[in-house]
């Protein structure tokens, strides 16, 4: 055993002394070339997540915890999402995963090379979260041009992960929302699962599939068959996520996983995932018994349709762009819980919560002063 | 006697589990040294403005004397310091300047042993219950007693920052939870019954104040046998969950008091004096036994030593006597959580409030940091999926990258005194002291979580602290 870790720590130098030198011979070359030692330098810090830097001041003591573990987590949280949108829109997914992450990734290190920072972790779990909140038929090009814009204009103008005041995923997505509504709210497919066949494997889904076939009709999410039509999606289908949506955003089932997960590492605030479900079942239910009319579907509707758990999920816990304290997180995530019910029904995007957590984001450094923690020390006597 | 208020803690801070390295259990006398290097500046906590920088006291031997064991060898009746003394009998060899290992430098007295260890003849006062409260605090002060703590045990001779009299509530401080150490819990075992008699010296020194006791809630046996042995109405013992930082002044006495320590303050503002187990024993030595404060309890830990265990070690012995790093490592002096690191094992020494000495072994760089389980890490977070009843490992690396913050919060949850830490550090970093005072900085203690929390890996601590030096050039 002792032979063993030696051995891979013995690795671990030699592959981290490697490209080390490569790092070095590229900044001294200078000029151009030079620019690249980032991209290097990042590879450095994604392989050997654990450095072997060792602590300056007290404490010496430190936690286990890196900003890449820490960013990890949300993509762990997505892996079983991403393959429940395999499973009702086929392969394609993959696809828009793919162009999302390589547009993304270009779009940041360009920048990275121009302003000559570091590489930072952030950048993975925008791709992730902004590409698994797309409907399953955007063209790829949209992808591109949403995430590109997401990650220049929705982070790095701002000065890059930590900085940026919206949360850079849903930033892409309301773009995408605004420039080409047709595309993002009206080309919803029904999941391939619907398709049965008489193959004995179509319990497969969209595994067997690339793409629904090109005619195939498309259908309405279950918002808005409850807003124009007033009929309501059974419940085990919202549960289980048998139903049509954005890629990843519908399975309830996983997504309460997820958050065992999420909230049960810390890495999500349960103030914030929670508090904005309740908000949300809470506001609806009140809606809807005052004035049924205007505000349909229950309670426990709301909290089951659209994006609305995702992004309680993974877009509200978005560290940089929610409060710090606690008490501000409850009030943020009860406003955007409020926002998302008002939005989905009193206008025309009935798939609200985009729009509530960018004005939900745009509270938060007011939140942070109005909320400060209150010190326990007394009054100083004079 | 009574136990009261069932088992309390307070909001904030952060369970460390049991970490690899810890002291065995038995107490190790260690010999006295060859040679002892003795610094006569008396090291406080600096908090704030409202705190006086602790004095030097004026050397009263010189180059060339003989000295023995428990000799006052420099005293200054004046300026807020205890005498300081002779820990082993020999020659005072040199007496010179040096950097004091927490900053700014400082007198050392440096004696070389002549192996006898000849003790000075003090009085003995095998019943102590006639004397006075001046006679027990004169004792207390001339055997060096009083410099214990943090502000020190106030007496006639300008030893603590209380004013004798003012004080109502003795804190006996039996609860230590910074990992590492646990020097106190043997001191509990093997020297109950001197415990029990210090805290009842303490007491009456102090002139007969209500005594409460802070103790870990895992000691049943402790506390019914202090219920036994302690049977008057004047102490009460308070089960605390051992929840670090527990032992801090200002934290304990709110938890066990609800007493608020102002900003920057001490404990004796609000009219409470916190001494720990290590006061109580060397008070009874003191006061039965005519022996001066000249050795201590050490909790000498860490990965990177062969041996950690709970060291007897005379004040002034030099660490490279008895740390025996097994593989390069890096030595702290004072704990983990606040100490400073020692570069030379050989200058530096132990000092009167040393309660821990941690070696810990330098991180080795690794393949699988992201994606392994990690089932002895330590972490405030639950990423890693440790195997509860498994030792932690503990090592002395960073364990990630710089990064700008990305606002988490995990600072402001952990902090004990609900401070906003990484607001706070921003405006200390920009030099706005104006909002650092407006935010409370005086109030932070300094107990290091918000930096050993940060995922970005933010000094946190460190700005506060800069911050706080700011201010107080600042006001001069």
């Amino acid at each position: 055993m002792k032979r063993l870790q030696d051995l891979h720590h013995n690795l671990a130098d030699k592959i981290d002394n490697g490209l080390h030198s490569l790092e070095e011979g590229l900044r001294k070359k200078g000029g151009f070339v030079g620019r690249f030692d980032v991209i290097v330098e990042g590879v450095r810090d994604a392989v050997l997540g654990g450095t072997n830097k060792t602590v300056k001041q007290a404490p010496y003591l430190r936690d286990s915890i890196g900003m890449q573990r820490y960013m990890i987590m949300p993509i762990v949280v997505c892996i079983p999402l991403l393959l429940m949108a395999i499973y009702l829109y086929g392969w394609r997914t993959m696809v828009v995963v793919g162009v999302t992450y390589a547009f993304g990734v270009l779009a940041e290190l360009i920048f990275v090379m121009v302003r000559k920072h570091e590489i930072t972790e952030g950048v993975l779990v925008t791709c992730m979260l902004y590409a698994l909140f797309l409907p399953p038929t955007i063209p790829l090009w949209m992808v591109a041009v949403g995430i590109v814009f997401a990650v220049v204009v929705g982070k790095e103008i701002f000065g890059g992960t930590g900085y940026n005041i919206f949360n850079v995923a849903i930033v892409g997505r309301a773009f995408l929302l605004i420039s080409f509504p047709v595309e993002l709210t009206t080309q919803w497919l029904e999941p391939l699962t619907f398709a049965a066949s008489s193959d004995s494997l179509s319990w497969l889904g969209g595994f067997l599939h690339f793409a629904s076939s090109p005619d195939a009709a498309t259908t309405a999410t279950p918002l808005q068959l409850m807003k124009f039509e007033g009929e309501v999606t059974p419940f085990l289908d919202l549960f289980l996520g048998i139903r049509a949506g954005s890629l990843g955003e519908s399975s309830m089932l996983l997504m309460l996983i997820g958050t065992a997960i999420l909230v049960g590492s810390k890495i999500a605030d349960w103030r914030l995932t929670v508090v904005m479900m309740l908000s949300i079942g809470a506001f609806g239910q009140f809606f809807n018994l005052l004035i049924p009319d205007v505000f349909r579907g229950d309670g426990l509707f709301m909290m089951m349709t659209g994006g609305a758990f995702y992004a309680a999920l993974l877009h509200i816990t978005d560290p940089v762009t929610s409060c710090m304290s606690q008490k501000g997180k409850i009030i943020l995530a009860i406003l955007v819980g409020l926002l998302t019910v008002l939005i989905r029904n009193l206008t025309g995007y009935n798939e609200g919560v985009t729009f509530a957590i960018l004005i939900g984001n745009m509270f938060v450094p007011l939140l942070d002063r109005m909320t400060l923690p209150k010190s326990f020390a007394g009054e100083a006597k004079t | 006697m009574a136990v009261v208020g069932g088992l309390s803690t307070f909001k904030g801070g952060h369970y460390f589990g049991d970490f690899e390295g810890r002291p065995k259990s038995d107490l190790q006398v260690f010999r006295p040294p060859k040679r002892a290097l003795i610094p006569l500046r008396q090291q406080g906590f600096i908090r704030g403005e409202h705190i006086k920088t602790w004095a030097e006291p004026k050397a009263l031997v010189a180059v060339g004397d003989m000295v023995k064991t428990g000799q006052i060898i420099a005293r200054d009746d004046e300026a807020l310091c205890s005498p300081v003394h002779a820990t082993i009998s020999g020659k005072v060899t040199a007496i010179e300047s040096q950097e004091h290992p927490f900053g700014e430098s400082t007198q050392v007295v440096i004696i070389e042993s002549d192996n006898k260890d000849d003790w000075v003849e003090l009085d003995n006062h095998a019943d102590f219950t006639g004397l006075s409260a001046d006679t027990l605090s004169q004792i207390l002060y001339e055997t060096g007693v009083t410099g214990l703590g943090l502000e020190g045990f106030p007496s006639a001779f300008n030893s603590g920052m209380a004013e004798p009299g003012s004080i109502k509530h003795l804190v006996i401080n039996a609860i230590q939870t910074e990992p590492f150490v646990d020097g106190d819990e043997d001191l509990i075992y093997d020297e109950f019954d001197k415990l029990v008699t210090g805290i009842r010296i303490l007491r009456q020194a102090l002139g007969n104040v209500e005594v409460h006791i802070g103790i870990g809630w895992n000691k049943p046996r402790i506390i019914e046998e202090i219920e036994t042995r302690i049977p008057q109405e004047w102490c009460y013992v308070h089960p605390l969950k051992d929840k670090y930082p527990q032992g801090e002044d200002e934290v304990l006495l709110r938890t066990i008091l609800d007493l608020s320590v102002p900003a920057g303050g001490v404990p004796s503002q609000v009219g409470a004096l916190v001494c720990d187990v290590q006061q109580a024993v060397a008070a009874y030595d003191a006061v039965l036994e005519g022996k001066p404060f000249v050795e201590r309890v050490v909790s000498v830990s860490g990965t990177a030593l062969q041996n950690p265990s709970n060291m007897k070690l005379r004040i002034g012995t030099p660490l490279n006597d008895f740390i025996k790093l097994s593989e390069d490592g890096s030595t702290v002096l004072g704990g983990v959580m606040r100490g400073v690191k020692v570069a030379d094992l050989k200058v530096v020494s132990v000092l009167r409030d040393t309660k821990s000495i941690v070696a810990l072994k330098h991180p080795r760089k690794a393949l699988t940091a992201v994606s392994e389980p990690g089932f002895r890490r330590d972490s405030y977070t639950n990423v890693y999926a440790v195997i509860p009843g498994l030792t932690k490992i503990a090592d002395d690396g960073l364990h990630g990258m710089d990064r700008a913050c990305v606002r988490c919060g995990y600072c402001f949850d952990v902090c004990p005194q609900n401070l906003a830490p990484i607001t706070i550090a921003d405006h200390a970093k920009q030099d706005q002291l104006e909002d650092c005072k407006e935010l409370d900085i005086g109030a932070c203690v300094e107990c290091g979580l918000c930096s050993y929390v940060c995922p970005s890996k933010i000094p946190v601590m460190t700005l506060i602290q800069e911050g706080k030096a700011k201010i107080a050039e600042e006001e001069g």
